[in-house]
């Protein structure tokens, strides 16, 4: 039987990051990274932006050449799951039958897309985004003047619905809320983003739903709820994702939205951890259980996984933030929006350029910003983690010309 | 061939501790410290943030989107959660004008 010291279960950034940090700590123990996917570790932000738009190709989102993995003495098994862990003997099954015993794993497998059980679902031409070969197979048919019905309208989806424009593509996003990122943006925050893409050549239909993909041998056209039959020749569905935790499932670990992790993100078997979109984790910057669904976190929690696996203590402590870009506006998300009972805008989104600031009693949980001044993110982002208390200053925060820095 | 070029003159950044140039397509920030002027690429190598909005302290930059801090004098990574260095910029002071070569 094979055997290494540390198993990476995924093929992601977060076990990326945690097979760098493993091998700057211990320089000698066996590393063994197990992805399903055959290509190594990439960048997943391109595959709805730059890489949808054919600016960049498949071979410069990895993070490394393999090349480094052999430098670095880190194991690689590429296209291959882990089928099941055995946790009482520390032993892994891989879907190609080896088994492999270890010290210490990692689980970092990530998520899947939710899938709509619609009639014509399953026909080719109907797309879910979450990998290279997937963004690949809507890049091959997004021609200059096809028809494309995204069927929800997340970041993702925003950023597919703006890519395929800019290939000429002539989008229709389909939502099932009133307006687009109902979880965070009332109808007027959403409102500025949809008429800023309509006037790009997105039309929007939202509080609608998708009944039906009509077409042979591909999509055709989509029926909606209202009775709406609108011609298509392609489907990108983007309505969220599920975490992968049915190997953690099966090999007895706690799970519960996730698979659930302490602060040191150490699974309810000690030598298991988890990180990136599966983890379950005690966010101490809310005091609150989060499941979050975000590049920089999972960065973050692989780096932590790898750090804790090769025997440090340290506990998780991000302010976490996501991005996206949309034509030319540029966003910065941080925080957990989540909670709140107050929103204040700091500067005009007339002029493109602004913040929204989320608080909970006079206490910053979250900030989005458009096309905004980055030298406010360190401040903000110190407004939340320290819970300063804002009573009063609503007024300040609101003008863009007040120095935040007064609120330190 | 690379050359030095004018980018701004010492009047100019009498009053501000880092300037954002945009040279050819490449995006460069210009940095004041203590009297010393460098130069280096104004894209993070982590998510493209702006090191020239960013927080100086000595000669380490923290970029303002994610946090990740390089040395202002070579480009490398001082911190986290970039991996690889940004490119630096050689500069010269010839009178009042500040050149970089590119």
């Amino acid at each position: 039987m094979k055997s290494t010291k540390y198993l990476l279960i995924g093929g992601g950034l977060a076990s990326s990051q945690a097979a760098k940090q493993l091998r700057a700590h211990d320089g000698r123990g066996a590393i063994t990274l197990v992805g399903e996917e055959p290509y190594v570790p990439y960048d997943r932000p391109p595959l709805s932006k730059e890489f949808l738009r054919g600016e960049k190709r498949g071979d410069e989102l990895f993070f490394d050449p393999e090349q480094y993995f052999h430098d670095q003495d880190i194991g690689l098994v590429l296209g291959v799951a882990v089928q099941r862990l055995n946790l009482d003997d520390k032993t892994a099954i891989l879907a190609n039958g080896e088994a492999m015993r270890f010290e210490k794993a990692l689980i970092a497998t990530g998520g899947r897309p939710v899938r709509l059980k619609l009639p014509g679902g399953d026909l080719p031409g109907v797309h879910y985004l979450r990998t290279l070969d997937d963004s690949d197979a809507i890049a091959t048919e997004a021609a200059q003047g096809k028809r494309a019905v995204l069927i929800g309208a997340g970041f993702i989806g925003m950023e597919v619905a703006a890519s395929l424009t800019q290939r000429g593509v002539r989008v229709t996003v389909i939502e099932a809320q009133p307006h687009i990122w109902a979880r965070f943006a009332d109808a007027t925050l959403a409102g500025f983003f949809q008429d800023y893409c309509t006037q790009k050549g997105v039309t929007f239909h939202t509080a609608e739903m998708v009944t039906e993909i009509r077409g042979h041998d591909r999509p055709s056209s989509v029926v909606t709820r209202s009775g709406k039959e609108l011609p298509c020749d392609l489907v990108c569905i983007g309505v969220g994702i599920v975490p992968n935790v049915e190997l953690a499932h099966a090999a007895g670990l706690k799970v519960d939205n996730g698979v659930v992790v302490n602060e040191y993100l150490q699974a309810s078997h000690p030598d298991i951890y988890a990180a990136g979109d599966v983890a379950n984790y005690q966010d101490p910057v809310f005091a609150k259980r989060r499941r979050v669904e975000h590049w920089g976190h999972a960065e973050y929690c692989g780096q932590l996984a790898g750090q804790n696996m090769a025997g440090a203590n340290n506990t998780y402590d991000l302010v976490t933030y996501v991005w996206s870009d949309i034509f030319d506006l540029h966003l910065e998300f941080a925080g957990d929006e989540t909670e709140h009972d107050q929103v204040l805008f700091r500067g005009r989104f007339e002029n493109r350029s602004f913040t929204v600031l989320y608080l909970k009693r006079h206490i910053l949980t979250a900030y989005f910003a458009v096309n905004a001044s980055s030298k406010e993110f360190p401040i903000l982002q110190h407004l939340i983690r320290h819970k300063r208390d804002l009573a009063g200053r609503e007024l300040q925060l609101q003008d863009p010309t007040y120095a935040l820095k007064g609120l330190l | 061939m690379s050359k030095f070029v004018k980018v701004a003159t010492t009047d100019e950044m009498a009053n501000q501790l880092a300037k954002h140039l945009a040279m050819d397509g490449e995006k460069i920030a210009l940095f004041k410290v203590g009297g010393a002027f460098y130069a280096l690429s104004d894209t993070c190598t982590h998510r493209g943030g702006p090191l020239s909005e960013g927080d100086v302290e000595g000669t380490e930059v923290t970029c303002p989107w994610h946090g990740a801090k390089f040395d202002l004098r070579t480009g490398a990574v001082l911190g986290p959660p970039a991996q690889t260095g940004v490119k630096v910029y050689p500069v010269k002071v010839t009178g009042r004008d500040i050149e970089i070569e590119i």
